[in-house]
């Protein structure tokens, strides 16, 4: 059985991580038509860190076929970053300390014939819960470079696209999808 | 007397309203199964649809102006591909060379589109002369 894992880094959960007890800025995206819509990447600026979550495409072939599959990413960026002309940003949530932070991971166990033929695990969305409202960047689709942002008083109320839509079950093709919430540890 | 007509709810760019107008049209050129909400034939790859046609590429860029009406557009990928969204998350991709080969559209439709449209990637295949 294949088993394919697109999961944040252990340097990657730490930024992450080092939001927390921080307090809460802004979110910038270069092509972000909207505000809880965006291309490419966004920027999440704290009072302790300038962190930049994006998504890129990864050619992976254990489908049977080479596809390809959206994976997030999170990496410093300069402070600077979000003034660049062209730069929207977003200032709900400004002046919140951040007091938790989740990874939202999604795992995928294809069963052929009622045989398991793959499994595939991927963090597809981090949520940060500031005092009165919780705003999640996340993937949009596991095909595109889109990410939805997501905002609610509580991770409870998140409306998080469910994403399980790329493997539609068939009589002999069975698809079971799972989310989890995980601390960044 | 005169005075100026209408002043009615004018749709803004983006609106996912024009997204289902859009699928409205591009269904009466092109194949569309009303069972599970998608354009084209299932291909040899999972939930991939195939769309054959003589002039792939033509008709991969036709059925992606159909879709991209009145969508806000997004800056071009790296490789070239063209993106457009809609208020409700729907987008739409457009790469002329696909990875896999060949001109390829995926549609991921948003929260209104229940119904409407499902989830899809299309490939453009050369429909051989008989």
């Amino acid at each position: 059985m294949k088993q394919v894992t697109h999961f944040l880094s252990s340097g990657e959960k730490s930024l992450i991580r080092a939001c927390i007890g921080s307090t809460w800025i802004s979110l910038s995206g270069a092509d972000m038509p909207d505000s809880d819509f965006a291309w490419d990447e966004v920027l999440v600026l704290t009072s302790s860190n300038c962190m930049r979550i994006g998504v890129e495409l990864n050619e992976l072939q254990f489908e049977g076929w080479n596809d390809e599959y959206a994976r997030l990413n999170v990496s410093n960026a300069s402070t600077e970053c979000t003034r660049s002309s062209g730069m929207k940003s977003y200032f709900q949530g400004r002046h919140q300390t951040v007091r938790e932070a989740w990874i939202v991971r999604d795992s995928l166990t294809a069963r052929f014939d009622d045989a398991t033929a793959y499994m595939y695990s991927a963090d597809v969305c981090m949520a940060f819960q500031l005092d009165t409202e919780c705003i999640a960047v996340g993937l949009r689709s596991h095909r595109t470079e889109a990410l939805v942002i997501a905002r609610a008083n509580s991770k409870e109320n998140l409306n998080l696209p469910r994403l399980e839509d790329r493997w539609p079950s068939t009589l002999v093709e069975t698809y079971e999808y799972r989310r989890e919430w995980m601390q960044p540890d | 007397m005169g005075g100026k007509r209408g002043g009615g709810y004018v749709r803004p760019r983006g609106n996912p309203e024009f997204l289902r107008d859009n699928v409205n049209r591009a269904k009466q050129e092109f194949t569309f199964n009303a069972a599970d909400l998608t354009f084209g034939l299932p291909g040899r790859r999972g939930s991939v649809r195939v769309i054959y046609a003589q002039d792939a590429l033509a008709a991969a860029t036709r059925l992606f102006t159909i879709l991209k009406s009145n969508g806000i557009a997004g800056r071009p990928t790296n490789e070239g591909g063209l993106r457009v969204s809609f208020q409700d998350g729907s987008h739409i991709v457009f790469r002329k060379n696909s990875k896999s080969g060949g001109p390829a559209l995926t549609i991921n439709p948003g929260s209104s589109m229940n119904n409407v449209l499902s989830e899809h990637k299309i490939h453009f295949e050369r429909k051989e002369a008989k």
